[in-house]
């Protein structure tokens, strides 16, 4: 039992804001989600009887959208892996570092601040200066640009939790600096691997303007959705949005069964 | 005995900070060793180099005769309690007590067996499959020994592990400390600034003071015979005197105190210059029977009394205003002087001692 230090009025005033906030965020996709499921071409809300899964069909034979989302989720899992992977080696160069650590962090971070465009712009004059071909691999060069320092801060703050002393005692118990990094490290910052995955994976799944410049034949998924909106959109595209939508849902839900899985088994 | 551990000459330093200066110590193989001083007095450096966790920019450290300076922990025949513990949290109590003989590739059966063993040494057993962040205090610091133990060091190494606990657990774990000592046969070496531990652990302890030991000896010889001031101040000995004067008369150095004379006990040579602080234990002084016209001629003057339990806190003054601090049995409360009253004191044999104020 928490001990309560406001009022009732204070703490009803409280519970409407989050709903009111809450009703901002999901709002919007939900909105998407329910107009998805319209029979109609225009978007609107369906009464019960104009319910229908006609667009969703319709979707499995849009080849063109299915494909750009297949490229996009090829380009995001390949981000995703490379950011991370480099995100944890340059959050753990920054633990061992004493004296230039702020200036490591800000050359890190440091593309964060480019805007998207500019990176494109330069990332496809130097690959063309290079003979380099566009394709997926490209958009992943440009993706990490915006993807890792995301995933870097994400992973520095579960850094926090391996205290120096855990890897003294690890140490000190004959572990080698592979063995310390093994049994010690990776455990404790797995949260932060995790999330700095999930976070660099869904911003090159969103990512357009590097995109733009260095996409090869295959459009990803966010250039083939503007490529719709401009030629009028056709209701497929709320399909595809929904079905993401319950994708990410379905996500969440099955985190939190693993995790509270987890918890059962350890209390 | 054979010297478990040297230190040759051992400097650490930082810039232009000397954390450690030119120290050198044998350690006997099997002694309890304890390293007392206030904080940043380099005793913890001292112990991080003895372990391996920081490199000396000077000097050499042997085990056994070996020379291990460049070794890193892991290399080192020592195991280490350190001041957080530093369980590892993601890990139950068995695996972190098996961490080591997992490392070292020790077969399952006998890890299995030797950690049973462990937990069963420190009082933990059945502990095995306890969530280490759950554990209370002194569990947790039976759990961080019995990891160090479990690897049988020769030397373990203790830096201030009992930081944190209340006093009665304190004094628990003390006297733990005392019996894995005698049962290993390990040498220990613990690192505090807390003077009660170290008088009653120790068969050796040494003071520090700005990277340098200011003393090395057994516990009662600090009480006996503290080399300096600061060591005497350290050991609890709150009452030091500044002399107006000192001066060597018929061989023994005498301090005046206002219109007071006192002959220290000791031999000090008196080096002039230097200044001299007398140090009398308030359990070494006594009121002279027949109040101010006693045989001898220490007068002070009642400032305070204080009831302390055991005993009364007695603040009295010299006639130029030092302050002196004696206590006096509640036996004998009928006796108690009254406050302003003059009083003839005497002292102790064995004090008071004469020391260079440092």
């Amino acid at each position: 039992m928490v001990d309560q230090f406001e009022g009732p009025i204070v703490r009803l005033g409280a519970r409407i804001a989050v709903v009111v906030a809450l009703m901002i965020i999901y709002l919007p996709p939900l909105y998407l989600l329910a107009i998805s499921f319209n029979e109609g071409l225009q978007p609107a809300i369906p009464s019960l009887d104009q319910v229908s899964i006609k667009w969703y069909l319709a979707l499995a034979e849009e080849n063109k959208l299915l494909a750009a989302l297949g490229e996009s989720l090829l380009v995001a899992t390949v981000t995703a892996v490379i950011a991370t992977t480099i995100a944890f080696f340059s959050a753990l160069a920054y633990m061992e570092m004493s004296e230039h650590r702020s200036g490591w962090f800000m050359f890190v971070i440091f593309s964060m601040f480019v805007p998207g465009v500019i990176q494109g712009l330069s990332l496809s004059v130097i690959f063309t200066k290079l003979g380099i071909p566009s394709f997926w691999a490209t958009v992943v060069a440009g993706h990490l640009l915006w993807a890792m320092p995301f995933a870097f801060t994400v992973i520095l703050t579960m850094l926090a939790v391996v205290k120096r002393s855990y890897l003294m005692a690890a140490a000190d118990l004959g572990a080698s600096w592979g063995r310390r990094l093994w049994d010690i490290t990776l455990p404790l910052v797995r949260p932060g691997l995790i999330g700095g995955f999930i976070f660099s994976f869904l911003l090159s799944l969103n990512e357009y303007n590097r995109a733009f410049y260095l996409v090869g034949r295959q459009n990803t998924w966010p250039l083939d959705m503007f490529g719709k909106m401009n030629s009028g959109a056709s209701p497929t595209i709320y399909a595809l949005s929904g079905s993401i939508l319950i994708a990410s849902f379905l996500a969440v839900v099955l985190c939190l069964l693993l995790t509270w899985k987890r918890v059962v088994k350890t209390s | 005995m054979a010297i478990a551990i040297e230190l040759q000459n051992i400097t650490r330093a930082y810039g232009t900070v000397n954390a450690l200066d030119n120290v050198s110590l044998k350690i006997e193989a099997g002694e309890f060793f304890t390293l007392l001083g206030p904080s940043g007095s380099g005793k913890s450096t001292l112990l991080k180099i003895i372990g391996g966790f920081e490199e000396p920019t000077g000097g050499s450290v042997l085990f056994n005769g070996e020379d291990v300076t460049s070794l890193s922990a892991n290399q080192r025949p020592s195991n280490t309690v350190f001041q957080d513990l530093a369980l590892f949290p993601h890990m139950s109590v068995g695996q972190n007590v098996a961490y080591g003989l997992q490392i070292q590739r020790v077969p399952k059966s006998e890890i299995v067996e030797r950690v049973i063993d462990a937990l069963d040494l420190v009082g933990l057993s059945g502990f095995e499959d306890r969530n280490v962040n759950l554990l209370s205090g002194g569990q947790r610091q039976r759990v961080a020994l019995a990891r160090s133990l479990i690897m049988e060091p020769g030397v373990l190494l203790l830096d201030e592990p009992l930081t944190g606990l209340d006093e009665q657990l304190r004094q628990q774990m003390r006297d733990e400390f005392g019996y894995l000592h005698e049962k290993t046969g390990a040498t220990f070496i613990l690192v505090t600034h807390n003077q009660d531990e170290a008088l009653s652990l120790s068969n050796r302890m040494a003071i520090m003071k700005g990277g340098q030991l200011v003393q090395v000896d057994p516990p009662t010889t600090f009480f006996e015979h503290p080399k300096n001031s600061f060591v005497a101040g350290f050991m609890g000995m709150d009452c030091l005197i500044k002399p107006d004067r000192v001066s060597m008369e018929n061989g023994s150095p005498v301090a005046t105190v206002g219109d007071t004379r006192i002959t220290a006990v000791n031999n000090a040579e008196i080096v002039p210059g230097r200044d001299y602080v007398l140090a009398i234990r308030p359990d070494q002084i006594r009121f002279e029977a027949g109040g101010a016209s006693g045989p001898t001629s220490i007068k002070v003057t009642v400032k305070t009394i204080r009831y302390r339990g055991l005993f009364y806190d007695i603040h009295a003054e010299f006639s130029n205003g030092e302050q002196l601090l004696m206590t006096h049995p509640v036996e004998g409360a009928g006796n108690l002087p009254a406050t302003g009253e003059v009083v003839n004191i005497s002292f102790s044999p064995g004090a008071p001692l004469i020391l260079l104020q440092e």
